[in-house]
């Protein structure tokens, strides 16, 4: 296994410089594109061991590798499905995240629950 | 290039997920797990679906840890009521219990950390799986303990595994429940 060791990456002119810390501290440590309708299905991901299905617009991405806290930046998207647009965010009364799975939900713009045929999911941050 | 058994034990977790990343095909199952949580009986049964990336990696071997990599992960929980603020550790395993228990107390959860002595990158790499096994070793990764361990004390069923056909439509989809 080949590894490249460096503290700085810079352009050819020596500036622009940028920590390896920092590249590896923004760099998406986890993603999934998944179906929520139907039978639930996960097109491709990155670090998922598998989404739990907990119901109408909610769904639990569980990471292979955790991360190393609940400290991590998420973002999520999800198709309209041609009816209310639709929002996504984190389940539940809590503030904090689990380092080794989210809970995501999906409303629509009335405050309803609900399932899409798109429900992209990215974290952020570092891992165990 | 990872080749060995022994190049892949010496790789980091997140290092062997990438060698799979790059080298295997997916694998798609229609194998479900659906479970009923003890603990949160208004709740629907929930349904978990493999990642075909993860399940590529489990059929493969020498990728994903041993299972007590997850249920033994020490972690670290910070709780907060009425401006008091405590903290627990406990196991994977554990976790879903303790979160539970102090909610009922009315503690709010605020924040988890991985403790340092994790075993992720350095517990013995799994051998290959069969798709059997591959999704036992799922429902102990991915499902609470107590609802799989039998620790929450009850007789009814709390776990089937089935196929994605054997589920009804999602027109009712908040009232599903596991039948006895």
């Amino acid at each position: 296994m080949s590894t490249l060791r460096i503290n700085t990456l810079e352009n050819a002119s020596g500036g622009d410089g940028v920590a390896q810390a920092e590249i590896y501290g923004g760099a998406v440590r986890t993603w999934c594109d998944v179906d929520q309708t139907g039978t639930q299905a996960i097109r491709d991901d990155v670090n998922v061991s598998s989404i739990t299905d907990a119901g109408v617009g909610k769904t639990t991405v569980t990471y292979t590798n955790a991360h190393t806290n609940g400290n991590y930046a998420v973002s999520g998207a999800s198709s309209d499905d041609g009816t209310a647009a639709a929002l996504m965010g984190l389940n539940g009364t809590s503030t904090a995240k689990l380092a080794g799975s989210y809970v995501g939900i999906v409303w629509n713009t009335s405050g309803a629950a609900s399932d899409r045929t798109v429900f992209g999911f990215t974290a952020m941050g570092y891992l165990a | 290039m990872i080749a060995t058994h022994g190049q892949f034990q010496a790789a980091k977790l997140w290092q062997r997920l990438d060698y799979a990343r790059q080298h295997l095909t997916p694998v798609q199952t229609d194998l479900r797990i659906m479970f009923e949580d003890p603990l949160h009986p208004d709740e629907p049964a929930k349904q978990v679906v493999p990642s075909p990336n993860w399940l590529a990696a489990a059929l493969h071997g020498n990728i994903l840890p041993s299972i007590d990599a997850y249920l033994k992960m020490p972690l670290k929980h910070r709780y907060e009521r009425n401006g008091v603020v405590v903290e627990r550790q406990v196991l994977g395993a554990n976790a879903a219990m303790l979160r539970w228990r102090m909610q009922e107390e009315g503690w709010q959860f605020t924040r988890e950390d991985v403790m340092p002595g994790h075993i992720l990158h350095t517990a013995d790499v799994m051998p290959p799986m069969t798709l059997k096994e591959a999704m036992e070793y799922l429902l102990q990764k991915d499902v609470p303990s107590h609802v799989w361990s039998g620790g929450a004390r009850s007789n009814k069923k709390m776990f089937v595994f089935c196929k994605a056909d054997q589920l009804p439509g999602r027109a009712f989809r908040n009232a599903w429940e596991i039948i006895q």
